[in-house]
């Protein structure tokens, strides 16, 4: 099993003559102890390497080649109205092709300036005592699904949408298993009672039904019987009158 | 002039006040490359990157860090990416004299010199065949003489698991050092055995 003598000095910085003691009386120790320091000096005689002249001079001219992402931005907002000197837009170019944020902001940019310019005079309504107001008419957008009034209005749908739908199905919350178990346990009960009320009228009023329907298919059959009865006897009666005139 | 003022500075536009951070951390910036790829080249476009990012992200300092601290965490995200790229091109990783070369001291005795340049192949040899979170501790503190301040900071770690970290990685660095020693002093000591047995079969 290895020793963590010395880990345990090198991190907690026990005192030199303990460390002098264990090495002693500890052979890897004493082995690993003297391999860190072959190494140590090793690592110490190594000299930093010199960058050279041509290359220090590259770095110094880090500024002349590229902008921040702050400077690009004011860069891109001035290149929109073309009025950026030549070397800025070298700078731009060279920092847009390294930095992916201000390539995504240079193409939306770039979406704006293609929009169409609102021309004078298209729209001018009149204000009550006679003064033309200049509206310009409202750009179409070239992409409309980048507008962000799409997209909030969409967002406002969904939120009417959704605050409807909690307050309709009522969800209460539930702050408690137990009680939500209850809750529920107690609704069913309920339903189960009244399914059982039901039921059981059905089943004390279901004689009365039959025998007053009985009744009155009696009483139609009672009645349907007397006018063929009394049909069939004014029938024969008729023939009969005949019959006797004729004789 | 410090941290601070130095960065706002370079941000403002101010010539002079580059000129000062290319002077303060330049060499810094390039020991790190260096270590990291041991190529002149790749050491030198690496350290170009390094510069262009810190130009380009400096608005993002805030000062909470010392500037150094902020700096050497550029530099070895960068250096990182190049290091493992390397790696995974070559599985086996043989350090040249060419390599070295830069990083010796200046002696006349050509035997003590052909000692030390042995013994700085066998070093980054031997840095290599450790873990990645082990090697660049190693690298940041014993070859580029960071504190464990700037170190815990750059790679956003504590103080004690940074020291924690570089003495495994020392300690693993000398039982590979040592090992490789020992097999080459075995084979020494066959050398002459196969010499012999080569002279007998071609006499």
């Amino acid at each position: 099993m290895t020793c963590d003598f010395l880990e345990r000095h090198f991190l907690s910085g026990t005192g030199p003559e303990e460390l002098a003691l264990h090495i002693a009386g500890c052979a890897s120790c004493r082995r690993l102890s003297a391999d860190l320091e072959s190494l140590a000096e090793w690592s110490a005689s190594l000299r930093t390497p010199d960058a050279s002249e041509n290359l220090t001079t590259r770095w110094l001219s880090i500024p002349s080649l590229t902008v921040n992402c702050d400077e690009a931005a004011e860069l891109m907002a001035g290149e929109i109205e073309r009025e950026i000197p030549s070397p800025d837009k070298a700078r731009l170019a060279f920092h847009l092709s390294r930095c992916e944020a201000c390539q995504e902001t240079a193409q939306v940019l770039g979406v704006m300036a293609n929009l169409n310019r609102p021309e004078p005079g298209e729209f001018r309504p009149v204000r009550p005592h006679g003064t033309v107001i200049a509206f310009p008419r409202r750009p179409k957008a070239a992409t409309w699904w980048l507008d962000p009034r799409l997209y909030a209005a969409a967002a406002c749908l969904l939120a009417g949408f959704l605050t409807f739908a909690v307050s309709a199905l009522r969800i209460t919350p539930v702050t408690d298993a137990r009680s939500a178990s209850a809750t529920v346990l107690d609704s069913l009960r309920v339903r189960v009672n009244d399914i059982t009320d039901r039921l059981q009228m059905l089943e004390q009023n279901a004689p009365r039904q039959i025998v007053a329907t009985r009744e009155t298919l009696f009483g139609y059959g009672k009645a349907a019987g007397n006018i063929v009865l009394s049909a069939a006897f004014r029938t024969t009666e008729g023939l009969l009158e005949k019959k006797g005139n004729k004789l | 002039m410090d941290d601070a003022a130095l960065a706002r500075a370079c941000r403002d536009g101010g010539g002079e006040a580059w000129n000062t951070l290319v002077a303060r951390f330049g060499k810094r910036i390039y020991g790190i490359a260096y270590h990291f790829t041991l190529r002149r080249e790749d050491a030198e476009e690496l350290s170009q990157e390094i510069f262009l990012k810190i130009f380009e992200n400096l608005h993002r300092y805030d000062g909470k860090f010392p500037l150094s601290a902020w700096i050497v965490s550029l530099s070895r995200n960068l250096c990182i990416d190049q290091y493992r790229r390397h790696k995974r091109e070559k599985s086996f990783v043989h350090v040249s004299d060419e390599a070295v070369l830069p990083l010796m001291p200046s002696g006349d005795d050509p035997a003590k010199n052909a000692l030390n340049r042995e013994r700085t192949r066998l070093l980054f040899e031997a840095l290599s065949e450790l873990p990645e979170e082990l090697s660049e501790i190693l690298i940041l503190r014993d070859l580029d003489g960071l504190a464990y301040e700037e170190i815990g900071a750059a790679l956003e770690l504590p103080e004690g698991t940074v020291k924690s970290r570089l003495f495994r990685a020392r300690a693993e660095m000398a039982k590979i050092i040592r090992a490789r020693m020992e097999r080459r002093q075995r084979g020494a000591a066959w050398a002459p055995v196969v010499l012999a047995a080569v002279a007998g079969v071609a006499r």
